[in-house]
């Protein structure tokens, strides 16, 4: 069916209006899902092994057998980049996604509410946001050992605020709307109300910054996995390979650190542009629409 | 008696980009000095365009087709924006439609004053002010120094309202625009808007361009007007003609509504046609008590009824 | 002619405090002072006022859409601010709003029809709510063909008749109207008004319409109040209210009201800010030209005929002298 806008300056009065809101998010998570198959697949089809040392082999650089060349260990880079997206990108992607979630719900109960919730949860939020990242991601892993999971529960803590504050400031407008008046009006209940009239309108924002999470979760685990407090050794991982490498670079071993850089630098990159992408595709829909 | 033409409009056609759909259809203007002209027509009949056109300020999406506009000497066409700007900046004021968004929240109203003053006359701080006092006591507002002090969200309707006249006229223009100028205020407070403006219009016998839904507004502003349908001039002539006698059946219906009481309550049924559906003929002949075969063919060209009145109507009212 | 009532508002006030940081003083507004009216069964009651008098205000309260302060609104003999769960779900299927402006008063996101929808109740299938919220539509004249259009494709006068629709949806005793015509073309308001009025004669639910426009009170009310910064000064049948109206301000509305001749009234000047939080005297006193020394005392509704009420002590001065010759 056809949009026929009354107002004349309707720039797509005549795109089909049958996208759901849904196609917006889900698309961001099947390209993750989509890199994170590519990745499994190079590591399966890869003769060797990513966290197994190969005898002799230290310190090759890139070649035909090796397209990456070797670290000090005498592991393929290649393959070690590959397989370090299952790290690098599905553990940040994993850890904004349940920040997402629950900054979310807090978010729009805060600003549909509003009153003692509110504040409570603002201050809350606000005094984690206070708390020096790598101080934060120290003391948990102090607390909880390293590892892939304390990692996830970092990141999904260093986010919260940001997606308690995003969807809070997008509610809190819309919660003295008049169609929310109507709708309460109609006697909706307050989980109707926002999940029927707040939510889908602010779905939007909160999906184009999930990517901008995205890129900076990466750049937190590879961060805390170089001083050596995230993913432990011997596992693939961007950071672990960089630091891996710089202690070497000034010897000429330049493709050590080189790569798993160049990998971190491309995926935030594109992680970028995929939520630059994404708020286009909306604004553009949005147009269409009114 | 020669009359000095201030404002000409030839043939002006304006369509949205997406479709050719019209959105206004061949309009012809003409505004000579001192005249108070208004045009007349619903949400959707294409006045605002007309506006936009005139200040050069056409939205995304629409492109102008044919026609110009003559002003101060210069002529241009509607998409030429940049030349439209520079005869705005010579002559043209405008009056908008909702103050509040017109007034910039930051600054109180004498800064406002200020503002506009000193880019035209140079005038100190000390000399716009007493300039603005002036300007406002003129529109019957009460203790207009206080007024000044205040920040727009302060101001009531009316009051931002009249701040915005004020701003309009300081600058002497060669021609006031004013975009529905009492769409959002009270009655109590339209009927001293409207009593103010048209004190100040006839004082300065200034050349004058009201754009309204609202009859009644036109009534109290204007001498000669247009009426708009569905983006076409139905009709034109002096107001106090059309208002006694009008040609077109939606003049008709327009002057109809302004008499609404309890025992008959005066509407036109129907809506403006879409973008899409406008096709051949009369685009009025849905909502018409008196259509008749050929409002179906075509739309009707204009017919003079006297030397100052036209109508395109093929059954006019009184025929 | 015994007229039940439905809603019984009782001393109503809502006040605004605006505090001004940790500064002692408050800023405070009464956007409500101690109102007390009745709607009864099958009437259409005018709530008259200009902005900032109180009328959206006192609408929504009544509709349990904001909080009261002091005083009560009943409904059926039931405290409002007390409902709870299936007694508030209930009043809110008798009690509907309908807001000013269609356009927002709709969500752009979702269709017309769903919009509408909303209002049916539960406890019926998608489809028969679907079929119902057609029906609703179709009685205020828009097509089924709208039913999945969204919202920017309707124009404003068939947005404002899908919002009537919507409240008709849940059967309401009672459809407060919060300026409903103020947002739409000349042309189309009596289109809005024509609907009503056959609505109200084929449902007999009582119609409360707030509106600055003398012009549609007459055309449609019953009885009227007049409302002024927060207070009521004037209540009477239409009858009487436009051929004898008692108070200087329904003098001076009536006067503006539209008409070719209106030249506008000495009554009304500029507007005035609202009164002082615990100033008690006449609100009207600066702009009434017939002020004295005993408007500085607080006023009160006084009667001056059977359900005509007037908060001006001097009503019966021109009541006496005839409307012919108003001061």
């Amino acid at each position: 069916m056809t949009h026929l806008s009354r107002n004349p300056t309707g720039a797509y009065a005549q795109t089909p209006k049958q996208r759901s809101l849904w196609s917006f998010l889900l698309w961001p998570l099947g390209v993750v899902a989509l890199i994170y198959g590519i990745s499994q697949l190079v590591v399966w089809i890869s003769p060797y092994d990513p966290e197994r040392t190969i005898e002799k082999s230290q310190l090759l650089p890139p070649s035909a057998q090796h397209l990456f060349g070797t670290d000090s260990n005498g592991m393929d880079i290649f393959t070690r980049i590959f397989a370090a997206i299952e790290n690098d990108i599905l553990l940040p992607v994993a850890g904004v996604i349940t920040a997402l979630i629950l900054g979310t719900i807090a978010g729009v109960y805060a600003g549909f509410k509003g009153k003692y919730l509110d504040s409570l949860a603002s201050r809350f939020t606000e005094g984690l946001q206070a708390i020096p990242l790598f101080l934060l991601g120290l003391t948990i892993v102090a607390a909880l050992g390293n590892g892939a999971t304390v990692l996830i529960i970092l990141i999904a803590i260093v986010n919260i605020p940001i997606f308690f504050r995003l969807s809070r400031s997008t509610t809190l407008p819309l919660s003295n709307a008049d169609f929310v008046l109507a709708a309460r009006g109609a006697g909706l209940s307050d989980f109707r109300i926002i999940t029927k009239h707040l939510v889908p309108n602010i779905t939007v924002p909160i999906v184009a910054q999930f990517p901008i999470s995205c890129g900076y979760g990466i750049q937190v685990v590879a961060g805390l996995s170089f001083l050596g407090i995230g993913i432990p050794i011997p596992s693939a991982e961007w950071g672990l390979m960089i630091k891996d490498g710089a202690s070497i670079l000034v010897y000429g071993n330049w493709w050590v650190s080189f790569f798993p850089g160049l990998a971190i630098l491309i995926t935030v990159i594109f992680f970028h542009i995929l939520g630059r992408q994404i708020s286009r595709d909306y604004q553009r829909w949005i147009a269409g629409r009114s | 008696m020669n009359v000095k033409t201030v404002l000409e409009v030839r043939d002006l056609s304006v369509s949205r980009e997406l479709d050719g759909a019209g959105v206004l259809m061949d309009a012809n203007l003409k505004i000579t000095a001192g005249q108070r002209v208004g045009i007349v027509g619903e949400s959707g009949s294409g006045k605002t365009t007309l506006i936009n056109s005139l200040l050069g300020q056409l939205p995304e999406g629409l492109v102008c087709e044919s026609g110009e506009i003559a002003f101060l000497g210069g002529t241009w066409t509607a998409d030429k924006r940049s030349a439209a700007g520079e005869a705005m900046g010579k002559g043209i004021s405008t009056i908008p439609q909702n103050p509040m968004i017109s007034l910039n929240p930051l600054f109180r109203i004498e800064a406002q004053f200020h503002q506009v003053l000193s880019r035209h006359f140079s005038t100190s701080r000390e000399e716009s002010r007493e300039k603005s006092i002036h300007l406002l006591e003129e529109l019957a507002m009460s203790e207009p120094a206080t007024v000044l002090r205040r920040y727009p969200h302060e101001l009531s309707g009316g009051m931002a309202q009249r701040v915005m006249i004020a701003l309009a006229t300081a600058c002497d223009p060669v021609l006031l625009v004013a975009d529905e100028p009492t769409t959002g205020l009270d009655v109590t407070v339209e009927n001293q808007v409207l009593s103010v403006l048209r004190k100040k219009l006839d004082e300065d016998n200034r050349t004058f361009m009201v754009i309204s839904h609202d009859l009644e507004v036109i009534a109290r502003l204007t001498e000669y007007t247009y009426v708009m349908y569905a983006g076409r001039i139905v009709e034109q002539g002096p107001t106090s003609e059309l208002l006694e006698k009008p040609a077109h059946p939606y003049t008709q219906g327009l002057v109809d509504c302004l008499q609404t009481s309890r025992g008959s309550i005066k509407f036109i049924p129907g809506n403006l046609p879409d973008f899409g559906e406008r096709r051949l003929g009369c685009l009025y002949r849905n909502r018409c008590t008196r259509s008749i075969a050929e409002c179906v063919v075509q739309h009707p060209a204009h017919s003079a009824i006297s030397s100052t009145r036209s109508v395109a109507c093929y059954n006019k009212v009184g025929a | 002619m015994h007229q039940e009532t439905l809603i019984k508002v009782e001393k109503l006030s809502r006040i605004y405090r605006q505090g001004i940081g940790l500064a002692s003083q408050k800023v405070v507004t009464k956007a409500l002072d101690n109102i007390s009216l009745e709607v009864k069964s099958g009437e259409i009651l005018c709530i008259v006022g200009e902005s900032g008098s109180g009328k959206s205000t006192l609408l929504r309260c009544i509709a349990a859409l904001d909080e009261i302060d002091k005083g009560t609104v009943s409904y059926a003999s039931r405290e409002v601010s007390g409902l709870r769960r299936r007694a508030l779900k209930e009043f809110r299927q008798d009690i509907q709003l309908v807001l000013q402006n269609p356009r927002t008063s709709f969500n752009p996101m979702l269709t017309v029809g769903t919009s509408v929808m909303e209002n049916v109740s539960r406890e019926e299938q998608t489809q028969g709510r679907r079929y119902e919220a057609v029906q609703a539509l179709a009685q205020v004249g828009i097509h089924s063909s709208f039913f999945d259009r969204l919202p920017s494709e309707l124009s404003g006068g068939e947005l404002q008749r899908a919002a009537i629709a919507r409240a008709l949806c849940s059967k309401p005793k009672v459809i407060l109207l919060d300026e409903p015509t103020s947002a739409l073309d000349l042309s189309i308001r009596g289109q809005i008004v024509r609907l009503l009025l056959d609505l109200q004669t084929q449902r007999n639910f009582s119609l409360v319409i707030s509106t600055h426009d003398l012009a549609l009170a007459e055309s449609i009310a019953d009885r009227i109040v007049v409302l002024y910064f927060g207070q009521v000064v004037e209540v009477a049948s239409a009858e009487a209210f436009f051929t004898t109206p008692l108070h200087p301000y329904s003098y001076g509305l009536l006067s503006s009201r539209r008409s070719r001749q209106a030249q506008g009234s000495g009554v009304l000047l500029d507007s005035s800010s609202p009164p002082e939080f615990g100033n008690q005297a006449c609100r009207l006193i600066s702009r009434c030209p017939f002020s004295e020394d005993a408007c500085q005392n607080e006023q009160i509704l006084l009667t001056y005929e059977t359900d005509h009420y007037s908060r001006c002590w001097k009503s019966q001065d021109w009541k006496n002298k005839g409307n012919g010759d108003k001061p």
